[in-house]
């Protein structure tokens, strides 16, 4: 998806409608401490938003905030113009680490229905319609995992876990995606079609927001990247946050940048020992001659 | 052998025990499915052990067998929601189990301990009661299974999602809390059904063998808690068979024919003892 028709540069864009998220001095934590500090942000409906931040940062919690699974203890989370308890079914959300059963003798059809899932009252609770049944069909084709719609969902791969775990959160056809390292464990391949498939939901109207360690797949793909390190470092469309200041400030300084192009691309190495040189001298810019050839990092 | 298949039957006792044990194996096999897939069969031995306490309460004050069986339950309800509580509270499941697991039990054989003339009643509290089952009791039964069996079918799919993903659960609205607390309640009040039945020390099998047969042979939630019912009303109509014809007593009886039908299954299954052998064998 190209940036370059996105909004005009500033770092708080704004739009016409109602933004679909709205984040304001937010503070929140677990068991008493903080993991994020005074967060504020809104995005338009319909933008590709990318989280990015090193471990520990604080993006998988920002995201649970967003789907209502921890309380602001500060501040105001609204998402699609509401509180996020309110409309949790219009929210696809795919939590990073689930709390999966994986021994749990369940289909991947019983998974994906999970995805419908709905209160309802008297016989309504019943009720198992074809729609549903055509539905959930519908989302597995999409993530071509629906040859495996009678399989043993604890006996897939890691890859084909994702992808129906991403399949329970599209069949509820939500307006907004919140998706916490969806592509982690992705083969190549299936990391790209999986964000064709999330660039097109955006295009068709939804609202994405994904969190991940690709810097250089959120310069490619998001109209929008947020940069977290407990508080907000940047905000803004990637070809301006994405800067070689803005990674140092939220890395601190565990990044290597090479220039590529016009833009810069960002390596965030899993390994830091290998690149302690890195450390403390971020004013050397370049360490792009470093790099050239290193392809075991395994980046892009 | 027409003679030796329908003699039984002919005895009121007997046509009792079989409706009893039908209504129980129902219950536990419908719970069963979850205490096997999730791994409580500490929990329900512990909910077992205590509904011993509020048995042992009940029979104390003098209460009948209904009483018994309410005694029991209420205090089974109590381990059950202790646990919950605990467990939210950040404690392990097994440590909070094996807390009120001793407190209650122990509590229960103290209060025993003081009763004069505890022989008849209290042995079926160890071994249950099943050819005895006075009427009101199997009223009590069928009130339990059905609770089981209604809250089971009614909120089925936030049991189903809670147990499968917690995190998933809550973040649909679904509250997991009760949820688990909720399903805790039922493996209790199943349990309570079946310690009337065969006694105490045998609640477990009745509430784990019957489903554990089950995820042999098939493996989706629904179709386990079936056939988990089927080997739970087999088990009962052999066990019982044994009983008549072998002068055994009736609960341990059904319990040995549940544990055997396992072993068979898991012997020719295709997951079970001859394929595991073979494989260990072959590598
Ligand atoms: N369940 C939890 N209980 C207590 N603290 C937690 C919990 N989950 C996360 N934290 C803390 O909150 C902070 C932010 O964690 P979070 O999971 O949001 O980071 P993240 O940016 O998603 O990291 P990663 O890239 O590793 O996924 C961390 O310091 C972590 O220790
Ligand atoms: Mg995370």
């Amino acid at each position: 998806m190209s940036t370059s028709s996105g909004p005009s540069p500033t770092l708080f864009p704004s739009s016409d409608n109602d933004p679909a998220i709205e984040v304001k001095n937010l503070t929140t934590g677990y068991r008493g401490k903080s993991a994020l500090q005074d967060i504020s942000f809104s995005a338009p409906a319909g933008k590709f938003l990318g989280l990015l931040g090193p471990n520990g940062s604080g993006k998988s919690t920002l995201i649970k905030a967003m789907i209502g699974l921890l309380q602001p203890w500060e501040g105001t989370v609204r998402v699609l113009g509401r509180r996020p308890q309110e409309v949790r079914r219009r929210i696809g959300y795919m939590p990073q680490a689930e709390d999966i059963d994986w021994s749990f003798p369940a289909t991947v059809r019983d998974v994906v229905a999970m995805g419908l899932y709905r209160r309802a009252f008297g016989m309504d609770r019943f009720r198992k319609g074809q729609e549903e049944q055509d539905r959930i069909m519908a989302a597995l084709e999409r993530l071509s995992v629906d040859h495996l719609a009678e399989s043993q969902a604890g006996e897939l791969s890691g890859g084909q876990q994702r992808r129906v775990l991403f399949a329970r959160a599209l069949v509820k056809e939500p307006d907004l995606f919140l998706l916490d390292e969806p592509t982690a464990g992705l083969d190549a391949r299936s990391e790209q079609e999986m964000l064709d498939l999330l660039s097109e939901l955006a295009t068709n109207g939804a609202s994405i927001v994904v969190s991940t360690h690709d810097i250089g797949c959120a310069n490619e793909r998001c109209d929008l990247t947020l940069f977290l390190n407990r508080r907000v470092t940047g905000y803004g469309p990637p070809e301006l946050t994405i800067t070689e200041k803005m990674l140092n400030r939220t890395f601190e300084g565990h990044v290597l940048v090479m220039g590529s192009g016009g833009s810069s691309l960002a390596l965030a190495p899993h390994n830091h020992h290998e690149h302690s040189d890195a450390h403390g001298d971020h004013e050397h810019a370049q360490h792009s001659h470093a790099l050239h050839g290193h392809d075991e990092h395994g980046f892009v | 052998m027409i003679d030796w298949l329908s003699d039984p039957w002919q005895f009121e006792f007997m046509q009792r025990a079989l409706l009893a044990g039908a209504l129980v194996a129902l219950a536990s096999s419908i719970v069963g499915a979850f205490v096997v897939i999730k791994g409580l069969a500490f929990l329900t031995d512990a909910v077992a052990h205590t509904s011993l306490a509020g048995a042992a309460i009940a029979f104390l004050a003098g209460g009948g067998s209904v009483a018994i069986s309410l005694g029991a339950a209420g205090a089974a309800g109590v381990t059950a929601v202790g646990v919950s509580i605990l467990t939210r509270a950040r404690m392990r499941e097994d440590t909070a189990i094996g807390l009120l697991f001793a407190a209650l039990f122990a509590f229960g054989i103290l209060l025993i301990s003081r009763a004069r003339n505890y022989t008849l009643e209290l042995s079926s509290f160890l071994v249950g009661n099943i050819l005895t089952v006075p009427t009101e009791d199997i009223i009590v039964m069928a009130a339990l299974a059905s609770v089981v069996i209604f809250v089971m079918l009614v909120f089925y799919r936030e049991m189903l999602f809670v147990a499968y993903d917690p995190t998933m659960a809550a973040a649909t609205g679904i509250r997991v809390g009760l949820v688990q607390t909720g399903l805790m309640v039922l493996v209790a009040l199943a349990a309570v059904a079946a310690f009337r039945l065969v006694g105490v020390v045998l609640v477990m099998a009745m509430l784990v063998a019957p489903a554990a047969t089950a995820t042999l042979v098939v493996r989706r939630v629904p179709l386990i808690m079936i056939t988990g019912a089927f080997f739970g009303l087999l088990a009962v109509c052999i066990g019982l068979y044994a009983s008549f014809h072998g002068d055994v007593a009736a609960g341990p009886s059904i319990v040995v024919t549940s544990v055997s039908l396992f072993l068979l299954v898991f012997t020719i299954s295709r997951r079970g003892l001859i394929r595991t052998a073979r494989r260990l064998w072959s590598s």
